[in-house]
């Protein structure tokens, strides 16, 4: 028994050492999914995994039925040790004794059976070493125990199941996998469609089968194993049956995105897995480091390749055991064989062609969820490293027979492997620094005491009868709540509010989707009155504040607030005022640190209601600024519906022209090349015309994408032409464009052989495409806009080509009268296109708009003024149909401007609002650079010089003043340098490093070789940031003589933003005016539960609209109850009445819970989006059989469809436990 | 058969097998400007070559690869910025470790 002693030592440290992680009475709750189920199980149960849809925001759809056993169970472990501390630190406790012995005893099940006579001392300490390399390997811990999330359980979970799994089948006992089908039903996160399971477990039952069948040479008791999988699908059915309809059904869905489409597969899929891929270094998982930061001490980490080395000695060694032992040889090999397929799996890149087969495995649904295959495939290479490790060890201690140097190693490696792990063994995961940015006040860690002050605030807010919304301040741009500690430190996760207290929180840019962005302009702009609206259509009805100043600027300068802060107040201070400007009162001060406010009535939106009128709109969600700035949404009950279809609309949407994408640009170069891989008169050749052609086809029924691949197959044509140039041959028997347009033809065979490598193939296959683009644009049926968009397109296309193939021409090594040939056909083909493609010419006056919705009568326009966009909107006119329309402006700073109004016939409309152009040049002056100026008063100036050897740095400068913060400017000018070569260079001299006009000062932005013959037009867009001055220079690139440029019309202007657009119907105001709540029906509503809600209705005389303000989903049904509730009791009610609000609970099962199975639904074909995010009926009398008064229950899908499969898992559970029971009995 | 002969024909140069192949993963590991299969694949067809000629057992192989492991620490050790030399060693020495395993079971297979 003596051996023993080392494991029972081990145990106790692996016991203690969480103890020094955190203090007593510490936390560590946060994380993106947070560890709140640690500080109050039961009311994190009751808030968010036993519902369906998220805690937080708006509430999508967010299936976590998976932590109901997990959190269960630790909420009974909480109500034995009443401490979450406590709770925390014997869970990661057990993890690391589970963890431990799990690889302890696995590594001695594995031996025993395959070497008969070995020694149990050596194999005890063998399986320590194995047991300990595992627990404490850098790889794992600094992978998953900072801020850990649930998934984690998976470091103690899969040692613990494979041995299980291994004892069951070495044994045939069921009871062991009875034991497993309860550990992986208790941790069901572990379980669910995810690339945990799948990185592990294949390898691992594989594995075992091997060993099983291949080295012990035993049967796998399949029928067993048969009805174990079938009651293990059967316990875990519960969240992986809505998990699997959620993917089948919604195209919509994140995991749907992730594994189906070409998006998740290969852009977050194979793009991410090639970055990550590029910094990993397999050197790092031989020696079993973690790759990047090193947990570790960063001197010792060259003492990790001892353990490789004794992998090898193993292998070495192996042939000096006796012959007897060839079952453990070969266990040896075939364990030695799984560790290094573990080692490919998690480094991705041996060998070219093992990266490029990793890489081929994304072209596999769902293979993405490997894109961070390091982390991933870590545990299942431990595990294997481990166990191989301790069978090294198993033979070097049997062969060495010195008992002292046995000895010697074992303490070294043991010491080794402790000394390494010091960092986390004192608990530096645990206590992670927060705010680790420059000049802080102070650090900020993550374990924190609860405030107890916070914990009244939750208390409060639980009893909180009115079913609203909370708005949580400060505001963080993860979405994130940042909460302090009683001592210091801070929690940032989710909402506590939500995930706590069950109120639907807002704590961040992220759960105010779609409105983040409106929601942070509006607080900029202090638009008060659009920015309560806003929170009226959010349903919210409480502001939390909290005014900690230790969560504010001086301990988080950066994250979580970086960009927040340029939009909403940076102290509390400033958000007391910020809050105080909005239509609230406070309700409960909670010492100096918390403040609940509560919305007024006369702005809060009730959860349920009816609206008064509905206003149909096509502007999105972000244009809704104007009628949240001019209507009283939560008085009047007006709701608006934003769609796309051809029905009238009050509010109508312009689509703004990209006008920019018409500057023929020298610099920035805009155009991509593709590359061109084959030469055409490669024999591979047709094979790539065969695939163009496929890829075209491909495209045939999405116009958009169709013209957008014959304008990429135009430009492959020139990328081939200038890389093989000289090896084109010129036929030069073709007279006009007609017969260039015909001279390929890719139906012909002969022509597909011999052909493509002739200029006038080229051409000809050029202008094809281009014609073909050209057709299918004019052809369309598309909206207006996107006829000019890809108009414009075309045209960007055509005036770079022209230019690539005329510098082509020109600088090849033809003779002169073929240049001549070349460049006629070149200027044809071009002058037909140009005037085919039929944009007119860029003009920085003129901003463009269309209006695609063929609408009739009476409507305004509107104008967004933004002092950011550089439009002088009160100077400007807009033009509709040659009538111009002025602004009739009341009030300058309004943020709305009315230009007239405008009687729509059913026809598209072309908007061009003419703005003032503002010139940043006002003279045509020009320096030389020994400061002599020759400047001239006329608009066309010659610049000459006389250059000799010793004066090749003279040149042409101009400054340029008055740029503006990150705008973009168009710096264009005609010129013509009569055969010379010019560099034409622009600098800008940032603001801080200004000192004179020292040149040293200056930063080059481009530098660009022109020349011309005559007239050219030169034009570059620059987009300034933080500097405004800068210099534009000319300077000639011969050596010496007599140079000239002649520049004229030299200009600077900058393009502003395009303001938006609207037309409102005047239809609106008889809208308005007609709404009349007599006619509607009253309601009282009452939550059943988050994912149910009832619905008295009364005096339903008329159709109806009934609004419900939880996010937009086609899950979301309405049905008819049979009964009248027979809760009767108000605790709300709004409107003198007319909605009522009963008592609110949080059901999860009773016996109503199945009501709605097997009634029809209400009102489906008319569920529509209101204020682009919530759910509105339009209801029918004759939907309830023209009844006046009834009830309807609102239900969730989602939910519906849980209960009977959670049922069947339940049962399934309750056989499991039942049958292990009998089986331990029997035993 | 064919192979056979070619074999035994080269069997005299052994020795010189055994240097190129040296030399060969010398020249791969720290001249060549690029790291492709092929240079693996060679070095790989030399290492069984010698295999085959000198009857080498596994242990021989797993010798190389405790030499490329030492390599491999004395790099990381003082040279860590040469990132693709290390990377490249790592793989050949994951690649004689397939050799060695793939030898040992042959050689059980015979025992």
């Amino acid at each position: 028994m003596k051996y023993k002693l080392p494991r029972f030592i081990i145990l106790l440290i692996f016991f203690f050492i969480p103890f020094f992680w955190l203090n007593p009475g510490e936390m560590d709750l946060g994380g993106d999914s947070s560890r709140l189920y640690f500080y109050d199980p039961f009311n994190y149960l009751q808030s968010f995994p036993l519902w369906g849809l998220a805690p937080d925001g708006i509430a999508g759809v967010n299936i976590s039925y998976f932590l109901i056993p997990f959190v269960i169970t630790l909420a009974a472990a909480k109500f034995i040790v009443q401490s979450p501390y406590l709770l925390i630190t014997f869970f990661n406790s057990f993890q690391l004794i589970v963890a431990f012995f799990a690889v302890f005893l696995i590594t001695k099940e594995l031996t025993k059976k395959v070497w008969k006579n070995i020694d149990d001392s050596i194999l005890e300490h063998s399986a320590c070493v194995a047991g300990i390399f595992y627990t404490l390997s850098p790889f794992l811990t600094p992978n998953g125990w900072d801020k850990a999330m649930y998934i984690h359980n998976q470091f103690f979970l899969n040692p613990l199941l494979l041995y299980l799994l291994l004892k069951f089948f070495n044994t045939k006992k069921f009871y062991y996998l009875l034991f497993i089908i309860l550990i992986a039903f208790i941790f069901s996160p572990n379980f669910t469609i995810g690339p945990g399971v799948f990185a592990f477990f294949p390898f691992g039952i594989v594995y075992l089968v091997s060993y099983i069948s291949l080295i012990k040479k035993q049967k796998i008791p399949i029928k067993l194993l048969v009805f174990g999988v079938l009651l293990f699908i059967l316990t875990q059915i519960f969240h992986l049956f809505p998990q699997i309809v959620s993917l089948l059904y919604s195209n919509n869905n994140s995991f749907f995105n992730a594994a189906f489409t070409e998006e998740g597969k290969f852009v977050r899929g194979l793009s991410y897995f090639t970055s990550v891929a590029q910094s990993t270094r397999i050197v790092n998982n031989i020696i079993n480091i973690p790759q990047g930061a090193s947990s570790i001490v960063k001197s010792l980490e060259f003492i990790w390749f001892i353990f490789p080395s004794i992998l090898i000695f193993g292998l070495l060694l192996l042939e000096k055991l006796k012959k007897t032992e060839i079952k453990f040889k070969y266990h040896f090999l075939l364990l030695f064989s799984f560790f290094l397929i573990s080692l490919f799996l998690v480094s991705a890149k041996i060998t070219n062609v093992g990266f490029s087969l990793f890489q081929s495995f994304f072209y596999i649904p769902g293979f993405s969820m490997f894109r961070n295959y390091v982390g991933q495939f870590s545990y299942i290479y431990t595990f294997f490293y481990a166990i191989l490790l301790g069978q090294a060890l198993l033979i070097l201690f049997t062969v060495i027979t010195n008992s002292f140097f046995k000895k010697a190693l074992y303490l070294t490696i043991t010491a080794l492997i402790l000394i390494s792990a010091f960092p986390f063994i004192k608990g530096d995961m645990i206590n992670l620094v927060l705010n680790k940015y420059p000049k802080i006040k102070e650090e900020v860690k993550v374990p924190i005491k609860m405030d107890p002050e916070y914990e009244k605030v939750l208390s409060f807010i639980k009893q909180d009868s009115v079913d609203g919304k909370y708005l949580t301040l400060p505001i963080t741009e993860a979405g994130l709540q940042l909460l302090g500690g009683k001592e210091g430190g801070a929690y940032l996760g989710p909402s506590t509010i939500s995930y706590l207290a069950g109120k639907k929180d807002f704590s961040g840019y992220g759960p105010l989707t779609p409105f983040s962005n409106l929601f942070l302009q509006l607080a900029k702009n202090n638009q008060d009155y659009a920015l309560s609206n806003l929170l009226s259509i959010l349903n919210i009805k409480h502001i939390f504040l909290n005014k900690d100043p230790y969560i504010y600027g001086s301990n988080f300068p950066s994250l979580p607030y970086q960009n927040i802060n340029k939009y909403l107040p940076e102290d509390p201070k400033n958000y007391t005022n910020f809050v105080k400007h909005l239509p609230v009162s406070s309700t409960k001060q909670f010492g100096d640190k918390y403040e609940i406010f509560s919305l007024r009535d006369d702005y809060y939106l009730p959860h349920i209601f009816i609206a008064k009128s509905v206003m149909t709109s096509s502007l999105t969600v972000e244009d809704s600024s104007y009628f949240l700035s001019e209507y009283p949404l939560a008085k009047e009950r007006i709701v608006f519906r934003y769609e796309n279809s051809n029905r009238e609309k009050i509010f109508l949407k312009t689509n703004k022209v990209d006008i920019y994408n018409r500057i023929i640009k020298d610099f920035p170069a805009i155009i991509q090349y593709p590359f061109a891989k084959w030469k055409p008169d490669s024999p591979i050749y047709p094979l790539v015309i065969l695939k163009e052609k496929r890829n075209i086809n491909k495209f045939k029924y999405d116009e958009d994408q169709y013209v957008d691949i014959h304008l990429f197959f135009s430009l492959k044509r020139i990328s081939e032409i200038y890389k093989w140039e000289d090896k084109f041959i010129i036929d030069n028997n073709v007279e006009d464009i007609e017969s260039l347009f015909k001279y390929w033809n890719d139906s012909n065979l002969i022509n597909i052989y011999h052909t493509p490598m002739y200029w006038e193939a080229m051409l000809s296959r050029y202008s094809q495409n281009i014609q073909k683009a050209i057709t299918i644009v004019e052809s369309s049926h598309q909206s207006i806009s996107w006829k000019l968009q890809k108009r414009t397109k075309i045209q960007e296309y055509l005036t770079t080509s022209k230019k690539a193939l005329s510098d082509l021409i020109k600088y090849s090594k033809r003779t002169e009268k073929q240049k001549t040939y070349l460049q006629r056909h070149v200027n044809s083909i071009f002058e037909r296109y140009l005037a085919k493609s039929k944009t007119s010419k860029f003009d920085p006056t003129i901003l463009q708009y269309s209006l695609d919705e063929k609408m009739h009568g009476p409507y305004e326009l509107y104008v967004k003024q933004d002092p950011e966009n550089g439009v002088g909107l009160l100077e400007s006119n807009l033009e509709i149909n040659n009538l111009t329309h002025r602004p009739e402006v009341l009030n300058p700073s309004e943020l709305w401007v009315k230009f007239g109004n405008i009687n729509l016939d059913n026809s598209d409309l072309i908007l061009n609002l003419k703005i003032p152009k503002k010139e940043l040049v006002t003279n045509q002056l020009w320096e030389k650079s020994d400061s002599l100026e020759i400047a001239t008063s006329s608009s066309s100036i010659i610049l000459q010089t006389l250059l000799s050897d010793n004066q090749n740095k003279e040149s042409f400068t101009k400054p340029i003043n008055g740029f503006d913060g990150k705008s973009h400017y168009l710096i264009s000018f005609d010129y013509n340098t009569s055969g010379d070569d010019y560099i034409m260079s622009f600098f800008i001299i940032p603001k801080s490093e200004k000192k004179g006009s020292n040149k040293k000062d200056y930063y080059p932005v481009f530098s660009l070789l022109k020349e011309s013959e005559g007239w050219s037009q030169f034009n570059a867009v620059v987009k300034s940031d933080q500097w405004n001055e800068g210099l534009f220079q000319l300077k000639p690139f011969v050596k010496r003589g007599l140079t000239k440029i002649e520049v004229k019309n030299f200009s600077v202007i900058r393009l502003p933003g395009q303001p938006d657009i609207f037309l409102k119907s005047e239809k609106i105001n008889t809208i308005l005016e007609n709404s009349n709540s007599e006619q509607l029906p009253k309601i009282s509503f009452r939550k059943i539960n988050p994912t149910k809600y009832e619905i008295n209705v009364q005096n339903a005389y008329n159709p109806y609209t009934l609004v419900f303000l939880d996010g937009y989903d086609s899950g979301w049904k309405l049905y008819e109850a049979d009964k009248a509730s027979s809760n009767t009791q108000i605790t709300a009610s709004y409107y003198n009445g007319e909605v009522t609000e009963g008592k609110n609970t949080n059901i999860f099962f009773n016996n109503s819970t199945f009501e709605t199975w097997g009634k029809k639904t209400l009102a489906d074909t008319r569920h529509f989006q209101a204020y682009g995010y919530a759910n509105a009926w339009q209801i029918q009398p004759s939907d309830i059989d023209n009844k006046k008064e009834y009830t309807l229950i609102l239900e969730h899908q989602v939910q519906k469809f849980f209960y009977p499969v959670f049922i069947i898992s339940v049962f399934a559970v309750l056989i499991t436990i039942i049958l292990l029971i009998r089986f331990l009995y029997e035993k | 058969m064919r192979l056979k002969n070619l074999l035994s024909k080269l069997k005299p140069f052994k020795f010189l097998f055994f240097i190129l192949f040296f030399v060969s993963l010398l020249i791969d590991v720290f001249f060549l400007p690029r790291y492709t299969d092929i240079q693996l694949a060679w070095l790989i067809m030399l290492w069984v070559l010698v295999i085959h000629f000198y009857n080498f057992k596994s242990v021989a192989t797993f010798k190389l690869d405790l030499i490329i492991l030492f390599l491999l620490f004395i790099l990381f050790t003082f040279f860590r910025s040469y990132i693709e030399v290390i990377d490249r060693i790592s793989t050949i020495f994951y690649l004689f470790l397939i050799i060695g395993v793939i030898q040992q079971f042959n050689e059980l297979r015979t025992e």
